[in-house]
Parts: structure tokens; C-alpha cells; sequence
């Protein structure tokens, strides 16, 4: 595995497990180490860690009926997002940067494309470590991303968006739990 | 002010329950594009413009109650 190749698990949420448990579960599936008793430190302002492992990178998300986690060698942002029902070109024009709404809006303006855009714009800002706090609008992710950062959107379930955003990224293997 | 909140983030999210002492993100579970579609359907109620940095401090419902209060929603 090269350090811009990623793994995503991926799992049904609330299927029993706490999110804290498909963390390590998915952990100990990526590092081939016992992950069991890892604790993962969350800061504010930081990107989360494992006080045992601080080396394995990874990023969580959540949304609908799903729990995802991208693991890799490298810093890792990652997002899912269920299409949820929406004013998406409203939401585009509030939030997003002009060329992304004008983007969505000459497209019809669908769930589909609206989310492929939010999980690349949060799989970015996640990458970064910069978070929601400067908003969404100063970057657009239909455009070469500051510092040169690649997006990679993933196929999912039906009605998901998967996207994973790296520095570079080269092989993304998904793995349900 | 308090049930006008709950409607809204009822309406949005399809979530109940909704207290001051509510965290959007360990009661609720609300993730970032929740909590987006929650402020645009207040701005929109309020006709009114909630700034980036704001967003992110509103973690619960009390903080939503005191940031109309200051903003001079006090009535819904």
C-alpha cells in the first residue's frame, strides 16, 4: 500500500455497535493491530487521533443510515452525506462559492449534484484541518484546490455521496464492515 | 421561542425532544449539513443573515435562544 492509496469502511449505523466501536473495529481492520482498547482523542481544532497510534490517519463521517471512516498513511479528509431533500440551488447560492452555484443551478440544480458538491467541499475542509469556521464559500471544488489537495467521490449506497480529498490520492478500496 | 425553534428543526431534521440544554451534535446527532439546512430555514424565517463565524458557536438550543434575544428576535 503506497501512502496516497486510502482504505473507506463503511458500515450500517446504530446496527448495534457504537461509533466508537467500528472505529476500532475499522482500525484494527486497516493496521492489522489490535485496536481494541485504541482511544481516539478528539481537540478542538484538531484533526481527531489514537493516543496509541497517531500515526494512522483517518477521517469519520456520518449521515442517514451509515458510518464511514477513511483510513490511510497520509492526511485524509472524507465525508458521506445521504441525499437529504432540500433547496438546493437556495443552499448553493447561500453557502457555496458563485461558480459552484451557477454550477449546480445551469444543471437543474438535483440532490445528486448538490451533495457530490457539499462532500467534496467538507472531504476538503476536513483534509485541511481548517473546518466549517471560515465558511464554505472561498473555495470552489469544480476548480484546481488551494495547495494542490485531490478529491476522489467514491460510489456508495444508493442515494449517498462518498468523497475523499488528499493530498494526492491513488487507490481507494472500500470495505464494508 | 422555544417551540418556534423546535418546529423548525422538526421540520428540518425530523428530530423532537428539543430542550435549551439540546447539543445539535450529541443530541440530535446533526452533522455539518444538518445544521447548515437549520440556519438557512432561520435565516429565511427570520429574514435574516446569520455570519459564518456565528454558525459554528451555536451548538445548542440555549445558544440559538440568546443569539435571537441579542439579535433582537425576542418575539416569534
Amino acid at each position: 500500500m503506497s501512502s496516497d492509496d486510502f482504505t473507506v469502511f463503511l458500515s450500517p449505523d446504530g446496527d448495534g455497535l457504537s461509533r466508537d466501536s467500528l472505529l476500532r473495529t475499522a482500525a484494527a481492520r486497516f493496521t492489522g493491530r489490535d485496536a481494541s482498547r485504541w482511544t481516539c482523542v478528539r481537540e478542538e481544532g484538531k484533526k481527531p487521533r489514537f493516543s496509541q497510534a497517531p500515526e494512522v490517519c483517518f477521517s469519520v463521517s456520518h449521515s442517514g443510515g451509515y458510518w464511514a471512516c477513511a483510513f490511510g498513511h497520509a492526511p485524509v479528509g472524507f465525508d458521506l452525506q445521504r441525499w437529504e431533500p432540500c433547496r438546493t440551488a437556495a443552499l448553493a447560492r447561500r453557502f457555496f462559492h458563485p461558480g459552484e452555484a451557477v454550477w449546480l443551478e445551469e444543471r437543474g440544480g438535483s440532490e445528486a449534484d448538490f451533495f457530490f458538491l457539499w462532500t467534496a467541499k467538507e472531504s476538503y475542509l476536513k483534509y485541511t484541518g481548517d473546518g466549517m469556521v471560515k465558511g464554505l464559500d472561498w473555495f470552489n471544488v469544480l476548480a484546481p484546490l488551494p495547495g494542490g489537495a485531490q478529491l476522489r467521490h467514491i460510489s456508495g449506497p444508493d442515494g449517498y455521496s462518498l468523497c475523499l480529498c488528499a493530498a494526492s490520492v491513488g487507490r481507494v478500496s472500500v470495505v464494508r464492515l | 421561542m422555544l417551540e418556534l425553534i423546535a418546529n423548525i428543526i422538526y421540520e428540518v431534521t425530523g428530530k423532537k425532544g428539543i430542550t435549551p440544554d439540546t447539543d445539535f451534535a450529541q443530541d440530535l446527532e446533526l452533522n455539518s449539513f444538518d445544521v447548515v439546512n437549520i440556519v438557512a430555514a432561520f435565516e429565511a424565517h427570520f429574514n435574516t443573515t446569520v455570519s459564518t463565524r456565528d454558525i459554528w458557536q451555536l451548538r445548542r438550543v440555549q445558544d440559538v435562544l440568546d443569539y435571537l434575544e441579542k439579535k433582537g428576535f425576542d418575539h416569534p
